[in-house]
């Protein structure tokens, strides 16, 4: 009888830790899911830009523009989402991927949805451009941000596969279908190809900016020789509407849209515990991440060493 | 009567079939009576429902509570996720958790039999399979008291102080289940226990060393080619 007792005492005891384990994660967790007033959308922008989509991976994690416009566009027809957050933590990336972002951000405001941009530690370049599109900016005033520009990075590898022993055997139709590649230096003809390039994706940039911003061409064009700006300095030129931190745009975003502060929230963008476990490698110093993995056309924020 | 070197070979006639109830009891109250019983009459049904509603509590209590520990140690998405990471994200975790554990209780018994043999000890694997099962009984504890200690402000660092107190208690559980299976010394068969524990000890030291000097010409590259 006593052992009947002990033992089903030690049952009810773990059952009612299972009930307790249960209940106490879901405690004053408002919003998630959305309310059912309205909610604002969260969708994250963090790695390199790039087409296709996201992944997370030993060398860093990959922002795929498929998968972003996908986010955005399940915000834009989710009847209780009222405004959106877009997350950014990004060097940048490539540009075709964030024009792709840009325009899914434009469509998100054509369709009455707020959107603030919130920046992290860094959201320049590629990342700047998604930004520019929102309605309003918020960053931290330590937030690397700007690096307004496009850079094309070609390696001439010829002297080393000279001393590897590798000749290259090239068959092309025509005098530039190799241009760019590593067997041999670029001609002036292709450089001057590149620079074309190069001129006419800034151009796009820069007008985009101009446009987003409400600046004119010209200023937009004065700020975008590729530096980088903290974020109170983005802010004294323009580049930036506040300083702050994620939850004030949050509150911004709640506060375009009519919502109740604090705002519930839907998050669109949900790391796998795979993801998670890569982070922690990712957390490896910059100079540790590949640059092999650059796409050709690139808008990227120069690399940024840690604090030592 | 006895026809091996351990006590997994025969019951004995004095020997009263105990209930699960009685077992579970035993196994927390009497634990070398209860696992020399178990070597002896190998119940592995009994086994079976003890180590699988540990198994299934532990993942459980994993899966519910995994989430919005995630969401606390994720570094960037911490104040991403205000709402936490879904619920639903539980599902996998108690999946995995469940299947590792039994998969892990499996590989232990072939292991442990394995290295006995080795030493040369003689028992039954079905009874060392049994022992092993009924000693996962205190991993549950451990985990309840890493719970509500971990939930309590100001006693999170006590909780894996629990966890690891359940773990102990359980390893000496397994270590009283092989002697009791294979007759052999306490020593002895602590050995078996953690000979596996040292070799994977050692595997882990030699693939990090060598991971690290494979990746030296890496760091360096890169180090001296940064964006």
């Amino acid at each position: 009888m006593r052992q009947r007792v002990v033992v089903a005492g030690l049952v009810v005891v773990l059952v009612a830790v299972l009930g307790l384990a249960f209940w106490l994660p879901g405690r004053g967790r408002p919003g998630l899911g959305g309310g059912a007033g309205g909610s604002v959308g969260i969708v994250a922008i963090e790695g390199v830009i790039s087409d296709g989509s996201s992944s997370g991976g030993l060398l860093g994690a990959v922002v795929g523009a498929r998968t972003v416009v996908e986010q955005l566009r399940q915000a834009e027809e989710d009847g209780n989402v009222k405004a959106v957050v877009l997350r950014l933590n990004s060097p940048g990336g490539s540009a075709a991927a964030s024009q792709e972002i840009a325009r899914a951000v434009q469509r998100l405001r054509e369709a009455g949805k707020p959107v603030v941009a919130s920046m992290g530690d860094t959201a320049a370049s590629g990342a700047y451009w998604v930004a520019s599109a929102a309605d309003k900016i918020v960053a931290d005033p330590a937030t690397i941000t700007g690096s307004i520009g496009v850079i094309i990075q070609v390696q001439n590898l010829q002297e080393l596969y000279d001393k590897l022993g590798i000749d290259s055997q090239v068959i092309k139709s025509g005098p530039h279908k190799d241009m760019g590649s590593g067997n041999r230096p670029l001609t002036s003809a292709e450089k001057d190809i590149f620079q074309g390039m190069v001129d006419d994706i800034y151009d796009q940039f820069v007008e985009a900016v101009a446009a987003g911003r409400g600046l004119s061409r010209q200023e937009v064009a004065r700020l975008a020789d590729g530096r980088v700006y903290t974020g109170r300095q983005a802010r004294q030129l323009g580049l930036v509407d506040t300083l702050g931190d994620y939850r004030e745009a949050l509150s911004l975003a709640a506060s375009l849209a009519g919502l109740p502060e604090p705002p519930a929230v839907k998050t669109f963008t949900r790391p796998s515990p795979w993801s998670f476990i890569l982070s922690q490698i990712q957390s490896a110093p910059y100079h540790l991440r590949l640059p092999a993995f650059q796409p050709d056309y690139w808008l990227l924020a120069p690399a940024i060493e840690p604090a030592q | 009567m006895e026809t091996e070197t351990g006590n997994g070979g025969h019951m004995p006639r004095d020997d009263q079939p105990m209930s699960l109830i009685e077992l579970v009891y035993a196994v927390l109250f009497r634990p070398v009576s209860a696992l020399g019983y178990v070597a002896r009459a190998r119940p592995v049904k009994e086994a079976l429902v003890v180590a699988f509603a540990v198994y299934i509590f532990q993942g459980l209590l994993a899966s519910a509570r995994l989430p919005a520990e995630l969401t606390a140690r994720l570094p960037a998405e911490a104040g991403l996720v205000p709402g936490g990471l879904p619920a639903s994200l539980g599902f996998p975790v108690f999946v995995t958790s469940v299947l590792a554990a039994a998969v892990g209780w499996f590989l232990a018994t072939a292991v442990f039999h394995l290295l006995a043999g080795f030493m040369g000890h003689s028992g039954s694997g079905t009874a060392l399979f049994a022992g092993l099962g009924f000693a996962a009984l205190p991993l549950a504890f451990g985990a309840t008291g890493n719970f509500i200690l971990g939930s309590l402000a100001g006693l999170g660092s006590l909780a894996a102080l629990t966890t690891v107190a359940g773990l102990a208690w359980s390893l000496s559980l397994v270590a009283v289940a092989i002697r009791e299976t294979y007759g052999t010394t306490t020593g002895r068969a602590t050995a078996v226990l953690f000979l596996p524990l040292a070799a994977i000890i050692g595997i882990i030291i030699i693939i990090t060393v060598t991971m690290v000097i494979a990746a030296l010409p890496l760091v360096n590259y890169f180090g001296a080619h940064s964006l």
